[in-house]
């Protein structure tokens, strides 16, 4: 890519970039403020009850939206690991972005927790008891496997900005230079060898982790749960994985798209990239569908009462609205990506980044639809619970929405959002 | 060592709830947590209609998910066969409340001086002005607190509910009255003896006779999780009875 245009977002800003970044930081204040103000009153804030006797659900939108963020962070890394070990030549000019994407989406996962639990000023308890329950608690490999994958992702990303950044270094803006010697810690021009092995390793060790992290220790703290109905089956891990893939890669798309239409990218990023991206989508998205109907017909048919009710909740009780609805949506979306592969529909970029879109929402709800029920619907005979997420968790969730799309813009004002085209 | 449990006569119990409210003023447990809970609920159709009770405390397994799960080690197994939350270490992420199959677990939702049955906080200083609760009784803390529960056992804050916002607390099988020589409070205001208390492990405690004399079942006992409280007579209730009372959401 043309050096002037890959530089155009850094030195050039726009009144819609202000207009965007204010709206934004408004809300991620907001976000702040309602943190707060749950911070002062407790969790009574929030639509969270004790389960059974209290008739609510003690995990609910922070969790749902920690599994969802969760699954976008493998998009990213998980899609440029591939570009490098497989050498995918044609998707490098969305690998970075696909970098930045699971750093941010990483952090927000990690706010998430953060709100959910009580006591966030005790939070290095984890940290201090760590080789105690390591061996134990499901929550406790979460953090560990987190904390990695958080680590070599950041230090793949820095990793391979280096050679743009010491090329580009004299015409990037002096205000965030501290940064860019950050970046560049002991740079070499020679060491561009010695770079890329350490990038393969790397990519081959996110990519084995991703599997971990997402088709592993996540679904885990669900599916060891023997004691809530439609959880405990080995079926969580590749039903996880799954959905994961597929939110990543909806992810990706709309963010390619976006990123596309602002800085009018349409010749760098060509419309190949999201033909090629929505494929596995399909593929994916068909693959969730029949892990959906393998677990509902297993738990409606064979399951013990209690994993009956949860089922039955969902496909025609009080979920069913928001249960098809997630259906219906893949299922619409599945369809279209499919007739496009196949040559029926005309490929269009817009409209399969308006199916991304759909998955990308459809995933979030699923995830809720995996965490609530099952509280509400207890083994005991407890009343049925009712769950309604209040206006502190609308304004978290949406807030961490919000900061993920400043920071991504604040990226975007301090480096190149493209590799470079590769000097030999 | 000792190895403390309980048994429930059901063929005892009327469902009197005695037990909860025993429970409720020992512990000082926050508005809408009960820590003993009476299954109220009706089974059959008429004229088989049949109506069971079933007193529910905590479990205190001997395979306790709850302390598997724990993150920090908040939630353990005192050598004495309790299960126990030491309130200054749990972080609040509730996965003991998820990981516990008989809904046992009372997260501190609120803070405590606005937890209680009054409220301390915001209503009092209304009613009778900033700081005037502790000034006119004369406390530390709040004034309903058992003084017991700042006592800690084996260097750890277990017992008493409403310590802390944003903290798990379960039934304690009275640590606290047990460590003195007493029951707890629920076995001692059952009006029917239903509740027996006592060393398991111990042939001539109450708990072990009284096992003896009787078939025991024990709650969800196929999950693994070992209960220490043992049934007597009744029934597990089955999926399809019909609930008579329900809880209360704060």
């Amino acid at each position: 890519m043309e050096t002037e245009k890959l530089l155009k977002p850094i030195r050039e800003t726009g009144i819609g970039f202000y207009a965007a970044a204010g709206a934004l930081s408004v809300v991620a204040l907001w976000m702040l403020a309602a943190w707060l103000y749950q911070l002062r009153n407790g969790l009574i804030v929030t639509g969270l009850r004790d389960w059974g006797v209290g008739y609510g659900a003690p995990w609910g939108v922070y969790i749902a939206t920690f599994v969802w963020y969760i699954g976008i962070a493998h998009g990213g890394i998980a899609i440029s690991a591939a570009i490098r070990l497989l050498r995918l030549e044609a998707y490098k000019p969305i690998a970075r972005i696909a970098e930045v994407v699971t750093v941010i989406s990483l952090m927000m996962a990690g706010a998430n927790i953060t709100f959910d639990i009580g006591r966030p000023d005790r939070i290095f308890n984890m940290i201090v008891n760590y080789w105690s329950r390591v061996g134990h608690s499901p929550l406790v490999w979460d953090v560990t496997v987190i904390l990695i994958y958080m680590v070599l992702s950041i230090s793949y990303l820095v990793i391979s900005m280096r050679d743009d950044i010491a090329a580009l270094r004299r015409r990037l803006p002096r205000l965030f230079a501290p940064l860019y010697a950050l970046v560049l810690f002991g740079y070499h021009p020679e060491e561009r060898e010695k770079r890329e092995q350490m990038l393969w390793w790397l990519a081959l060790a996110l990519i084995c982790l991703m599997t971990l992290l997402s088709g592993g220790v996540v679904p885990w703290l669900f599916g060891l749960m023997v004691s809530q109905a439609g959880w405990f089956s080995a079926l969580q891990g590749p039903y996880f994985l799954i959905g994961a893939l597929a939110s990543a890669i909806a992810a990706i798309i709309v963010v390619v798209f976006l990123v596309r239409r602002v800085l009018g990218w349409e010749k760098e990023i060509s419309a190949e990239v999201f033909s090629g991206l929505s494929k596995p989508l399909a593929v994916l998205l068909i693959a969730y569908l029949y892990l959906v109907l393998q677990e509902q017909l297993t738990i409606l048919y064979a399951g013990p009462p209690a994993e009956q009710s949860i089922s039955h909740a969902l496909l025609f009780g009080h979920f069913a609205p928001l249960f098809w609805m997630v259906i219906g949506v893949m299922a619409v979306s599945v369809a279209y990506l499919g007739l496009q592969w196949l040559g029926a529909l005309p490929p269009s970029v817009g409209r399969t980044a308006i199916a991304a879109a759909g998955v990308v929402a459809a995933l979030w709800v699923k995830r809720v639809l995996i965490v609530v029920p099952t509280f509400l619907y207890p083994r005991l005979p407890y009343p049925t619970g009712i769950y309604v997420p209040t206006w502190v968790e609308w304004s978290l969730f949406l807030g961490t929405v919000a900061l993920a799309v400043l920071l991504f813009m604040g990226f975007s004002k301090m480096f190149p959002l493209m590799e470079m085209e590769v000097r030999r | 060592m000792v190895r403390y449990g309980m048994a429930v006569d059901l063929d005892r119990c009327t469902g009197c709830t005695a037990c909860v409210l025993a429970c409720k003023m020992e512990n000082n447990t926050p508005e809408g947590a009960s820590w003993m809970w009476v299954f109220m609920h009706e089974s059959e159709r008429f004229p088989d209609v049949k109506i069971d009770a079933l007193p529910r405390p905590c479990m205190h397994c001997d395979e306790p998910p709850c302390t598997y799960v724990c993150p920090v080690g908040a939630r353990f197994s005192h050598e004495d066969g309790f299960v126990l939350t030491d309130f200054e270490r749990c972080i609040g992420c509730r996965y003991c409340e998820v990981a516990c199959p008989y809904g046992v677990n009372f997260f501190n939702w609120k803070r405590p001086e606005e937890s209680a049955y009054f409220d301390f906080g915001k209503e009092a200083s209304q009613l009778y002005g900033t700081g005037s609760v502790s000034e006119a009784t004369g406390t530390d803390g709040l004034p309903n607190r058992n003084p017991d529960h700042a006592k800690k056992y084996d260097g750890r804050l277990v017992a008493g509910g409403g310590q802390f916002v944003g903290v798990m607390e379960k039934c304690t099988f009275c640590i606290h009255r047990v460590k003195k020589g007493l029951k707890p409070s629920c076995v001692q205001n059952c009006p029917m003896d239903a509740l027996i208390f006592g060393d398991l492990d111990d042939p001539e405690s109450d708990v072990s006779r009284a096992l003896s004399r009787k078939k025991a079942w024990r709650l969800l006992e196929e999950l693994g999780t070992e209960p220490k409280v043992f049934y007597l007579g009744g029934r597990p209730p089955g999926h399809d009875v019909r609930m008579l009372n329900t809880g209360k959401r704060v």
